[in-house]
């Protein structure tokens, strides 16, 4: 058993998914066991793939979501204001309204307001730590909130790693026009020390791909109430061919 | 010429995925508080068209254990074989009771469980012809899951599965017979027909996932 979970380790991201993360991570306890095996299916796009769900939540949020405090005139939480604005695109650079974005984050201490968060850091009774937002014309949102702070993560025993810190970052879930451009991922960033050791950043091999996750300070985005800005878009993949056009 | 980006990478969502985005009726497909997009106030209380159903099982990790804390989100054509999406050339017809995507997670033994209508079959919408058998498209999200894992449930007896070109990609039939889902009785308190799948994440009995 302890040799075949080393082998799952030791397998490779499949071909064609060029700058994604490896899916089983030494060090990552979880991966490694609930990585599958067995080859991929290959994918034949069928309208169940190429249509997506048109509309998950009701009513529709707002483009710009505040996290940093429960109300619109409420305290804010405690740490670092940041403001933290983009696009969503297509592969060709084309906005993408209407693209639903999740999002969670961990408050200024590192701890997510979540039961099965461990850490003994304090919780903020003023932050909202997870909000939902919509895309505009432009492909646009707007998220004002507190900077995440780093955490330890806990050592779960045997193949899982015993000094792994995860660096501040911010998580994101996105519905694209498709089932098959749906996104999960994580924003980072940029300058934290903690950056260059995180065993899920760094299972991005190519450098340039690591970098899109890696949101862009902006200083002209930065206002004198006291909020940094940060830039950061989104590429959403899957197959640009729509279903019951015409093929050439 | 216009060089594609490439998409931003995948990554887990990690343990902390909110309660509030697991809202009750994001299982219930049929359920109203998630709106469907199209319905108004006449159809209000009305069941959705097509056959009732439960769809359940647990997810198991590659040591056997139960998936805790796993997210499966489920979008599926309704008992017409309709999209609800605008994409879909019959979307005016859809049923405008039927949401066709939702979300659940799974509890601490690995269990889910989804409230549903039957799909009809549906149009492939690359081929006219090559109609799709009923099918659910399934994704599972979660912490340890670098990228969604992401396959197709398929209905027990549906002559439309022998020749579906995705469910024969693969090749071995005990490995085909892993996406086809069992019967296991009826809902006690709705007479839903329960379909169960346990998908196996790793190991001899593991799931087949579809790339990309």
């Amino acid at each position: 058993m302890k040799r075949s979970r080393q082998t799952a380790a030791r397998r490779p991201t499949p071909a064609g998914e060029a700058g994604q993360p490896a899916r089983a991570i030494p060090g990552y306890l979880r991966s490694l066991r609930r990585t599958p095996r067995n080859e991929f299916v290959r994918r034949l796009w069928t309208a169940a793939d190429l249509l997506g769900p048109a509309r998950v939540v009701d009513p529709a949020p707002p483009r710009a979501c505040d996290l940093s405090r429960l109300r619109p005139a409420a305290p804010r939480a405690m740490g670092q204001l940041i403001r933290v604005t983009g696009r969503v695109l297509d592969q060709a650079g084309r906005p993408l309204r209407g693209v639903l974005l999740e999002l969670w984050q961990a408050n200024a201490a590192g701890k997510y307001l979540h039961p099965n968060d461990p850490s003994p850091v304090p919780t903020d009774p003023h932050f909202a730590g997870r909000g939902r937002m919509l895309t505009g014309a432009d492909g646009g949102f707007e998220l004002l909130t507190i900077k995440p702070g780093g955490y330890a993560v806990p050592y779960e025993g045997e193949h899982s790693a015993s000094d792994w810190w995860r660096p501040p970052h911010i998580h994101f879930s996105l519905f694209g026009p498709a089932f098959a451009s749906r996104l999960v991922t994580q924003m980072y960033f940029p300058g934290e020390p903690l950056n260059r050791y995180d065993l899920l950043l760094n299972s991005i091999l190519d450098h340039a791909a690591r970098r899109r996750l890696i949101a862009r300070f902006a200083r002209t985005a930065s206002t004198p109430d006291g909020v940094l800005g940060f830039r950061h878009d989104f590429v959403l993949g899957g197959p640009s061919q729509t279903p019951w056009e015409e093929r050439p | 010429m216009i060089r594609p980006r490439l998409p931003t990478p995948q990554h887990t969502t990690g343990p902390f995925f909110p309660a509030e985005f697991l809202e009750s009726w994001e299982s219930d497909l049929t359920a109203e508080p998630g709106g469907c997009g199209g319905g108004s106030d006449s159809d209000a209380g009305r069941a959705p068209r097509g056959e009732l159903m439960v769809l359940a099982g647990r997810v198991v990790d590659g040591v056997g254990e139960p998936a805790v804390n796993l997210i499966l989100e489920l979008w599926q054509a309704d008992s017409s074989g309709i999209f609800n999406h605008p994409g879909d050339p019959r979307y005016q017809e859809r049923d405008p009771r039927f949401r066709g995507w939702g979300r659940a997670a799974t509890e601490s033994q690995g269990r889910y469980r989804f409230v549903t209508v039957k799909p009809g079959p549906a149009p492939s919408g690359v081929d006219p012809g090559w109609v799709r058998p009923p099918h659910l498209a399934v994704m599972l999200l979660g912490s340890g899951l670098m990228r969604p894992l992401i396959t197709q449930l398929f209905f027990p007896g549906e002559p439309l599965n022998v020749t579906d070109r995705q469910l024969q990609e693969i090749v071995r039939p005990e490995r085909r017979a892993r996406l086809v889902l069992r019967r296991a009785g009826t809902d006690a308190q709705t007479g839903a027909q329960i379909y169960e799948m346990d998908f196996v994440l790793q190991g001899k009995a593991e799931t087949p996932f579809l790339a990309g």
